[in-house]
């Protein structure tokens, strides 16, 4: 009789309570919980409002700030990444971010088996790399065309394990997952759910109605017509194209596990498309006289990622600019429910067992993605917490501002950056070009893309053209 | 019961590799292109004026989500403001 066929160690999450201090799905909720609430208790008591004619000024003391921040945007040399005019003492977030992930990451580890002495000086060296894919991104050149740090972590790590191989010694900090949980759980406390309903009937039926019909279709698509055979890679594209990009396929390949070869091509394409559409639009809503309005809440729907709507909005015009980014901070909000949906879906339909039988309520429970718990509990406590401000511009300071922009958003990007050079020091060319077999992942995109221009637009002339004419105007002023 | 074999299972990339030639080829790409031709590329007039226009909006464009760039905050201004206005106007319910 032949052996059964092997299963990775990765799909054998422990058991019962142990899992609260055993999987990394619960230590990211426990790291992200303890980073928002260490920025909350320190932040939020220091703020002091006054109270004048010309409105509130608030004033805050955020010490975290300096010491998270990414490297700068610089132009002729890399030095300016760290230190220059603007930012004297740049640097000193790289610092803190790298003590607070040795100490954070390397309790967690160590707790789950991976002794702190070959964690550390594994994480040193890939924190290094990927302080270098953030000097990367950070040319203005660079930066300016949206090619972000996702892409330049992606490719150093793929350089040296394709050409002199991941060094042994780097592996324990390879931890791809890890990084991407914890980042994701600090990404909900910037999903705000009160900000839904801010664009009223018009927005919510752009961002809100096509992007959940083209996701759908488009899986369907990939399923029956392209016949893809991972679902994952299928859902992660679809989700990546439909919704918001980067971000969007990071949440969604978590919560459903994909493989990482999976998540790189659904950013990889993702990319080069949103660096395509960014100039494109703009250029074709001025050739055909497109209102900005309409113009704006078309790019916003469709493009990618939220610089590169921000950016294709300007070349537009100021009300299309500010139209653009509305209507794609409301489908940025779609994440948190497309994460929690594909990660439910997943446990109960697609991951049944080989009969096929309907999974018990404990089953379910046990192959959850922890992680989306905390994600989702961390969105509704900040949209609690934003909601229970009396005045609104103190809570969009205090809240988006200082804690969120300044602080947690910062720190994602730093988890989000380790995972993808993690990424890129696990993954083969090869096994890659395998994924992309047949080109069917590149006409996945494309056709759900095209759908997605056409929806979008039929709905964004149907809102804001015919049946609400004007909603918008209001905004653009 | 699961009594399938646990395994470890090592990427493939951990195993093959094309060697120091091709290592040393791309950091020296990299190094021209972002030390040379990127920032020769950054200087012409016309970029410049196109990234103080975008740094004078607030805008990243490698900005992935809406929290990290300025100018969400000021749309964000917009349409409490727009709200504001509409409640006072129907006459439904708190200010701010």
């Amino acid at each position: 009789m032949p052996d059964p066929p092997a299963i990775d160690v990765a799909d054998q999450p422990p058991r019962g309570w142990s899992q609260l201090w055993k999987s990394e799905d619960w230590w990211a909720v426990w790291i992200g919980f303890v980073i928002l609430a260490v920025v909350c208790g320190v932040v939020l008591p220091s703020v002091t409002v006054d109270s004048g004619d010309a409105g509130a000024t608030v004033k805050i003391t955020n010490p975290f700030k300096a010491w998270v921040g990414q490297p700068t945007t610089w132009r002729h040399s890399p030095v300016e990444a760290f230190s220059n005019d603007a930012k004297p003492l740049a640097y000193r977030g790289a610092i803190g971010v790298f003590c607070l992930g040795l100490i954070a990451f390397g309790i967690g580890l160590s707790v789950m088996g991976t002794p702190f002495r070959r964690f550390a000086p594994a994480f040193l060296a890939v924190f290094i790399l990927t302080v270098l894919a953030f000097v990367l991104a950070g040319q203005v050149w660079v930066k300016t065309h949206h090619l972000s740090y996702a892409l330049w972590a992606l490719l150093i790590g793929l350089i040296i394990s394709n050409t002199i191989g991941t060094p042994a010694f780097l592996r324990p900090a390879v931890r791809t997952e890890f990084y991407i949980k914890t980042g994701l759980v600090l990404l909900g406390a910037e999903i705000l759910f009160g900000l839904l309903l801010k664009l009223g009937v018009p927005g919510i039926f752009v961002a809100w109605v096509v992007t959940p019909v083209v996701l759908i279709t488009t899986f369907w698509f990939g399923q029956r017509v392209l016949k893809i055979e991972s679902k994952t890679l299928n859902i992660t594209i679809a989700a990546d194209m439909s919704v918001c990009g980067v971000s969007a396929a990071i949440a969604t390949a978590a919560a459903c596990r994909a493989k990482k070869e999976e998540l790189t091509l659904a950013v990889g394409m993702s990319l080069a498309f949103t660096v395509v559409m960014m100039f494109v639009m703009p250029w074709f809503i001025k050739l055909v006289g497109m209102g900005q309005v309409l113009g704006g809440a078309w790019m916003g729907g469709t493009i990618d990622a939220t610089g590169a709507v921000s950016a294709a909005g300007e070349f537009v015009g100021e009300d299309a600019l500010k139209v653009a980014v509305a209507v794609k901070m409301i489908q940025n909000i779609l994440i948190g429910v497309i994460a929690f949906c594909v990660a439910i879906y997943w446990v109960t339909r697609v991951e049944r067992d080989a009969a096929g039988s309907r999974p018990s309520a404990w089953e379910i429970w046990h192959r959850f993605p922890k992680f989306v718990i905390g994600f989702v509990v961390a969105s509704l406590v900040f949209s609690w917490l934003y909601a229970g401000y009396a005045d609104e511009n103190v809570a969009r300071t205090v809240i988006t501002g200082a804690i969120k922009k300044d602080t947690t958003s910062q720190l994602r990007g730093w988890f989000f950056c380790l995972a993808f050079v993690s990424i890129g020091l696990a993954t083969n060319f090869r096994e890659l070009g395998r994924y992309f077999a047949g080109g069917k992942p590149l006409i996945l995109y494309l056709c759900g893309q095209s759908l997605n221009l056409v929806l979008t637009l039929f709905m964004a002339w149907l809102m804001f053209v015919k049946l609400f004419p004007g909603a918008m105007e209001e905004l653009g002023r | 019961m699961d009594t399938r074999p646990v395994r470890i299972v090592e990427p493939a990339c951990w195993r093959s590799r094309l060697g120091w030639g091709p290592f040393v080829g791309a950091v020296g790409v990299m190094l021209i292109v972002w030390l040379v031709l990127l920032p020769a590329l950054s200087d012409r007039p016309a970029f410049q004026a196109c990234v103080a226009r975008l740094n004078a909006q607030g805008i990243d464009p490698s900005a992935i989500f809406y929290t990290e760039q300025a100018v969400s905050l000021d749309v964000l201004a917009t349409l409490t403001r727009r709200t504001k206005r509409q409640k006072t106007s129907t006459g439904s319910g708190k200010s701010f």
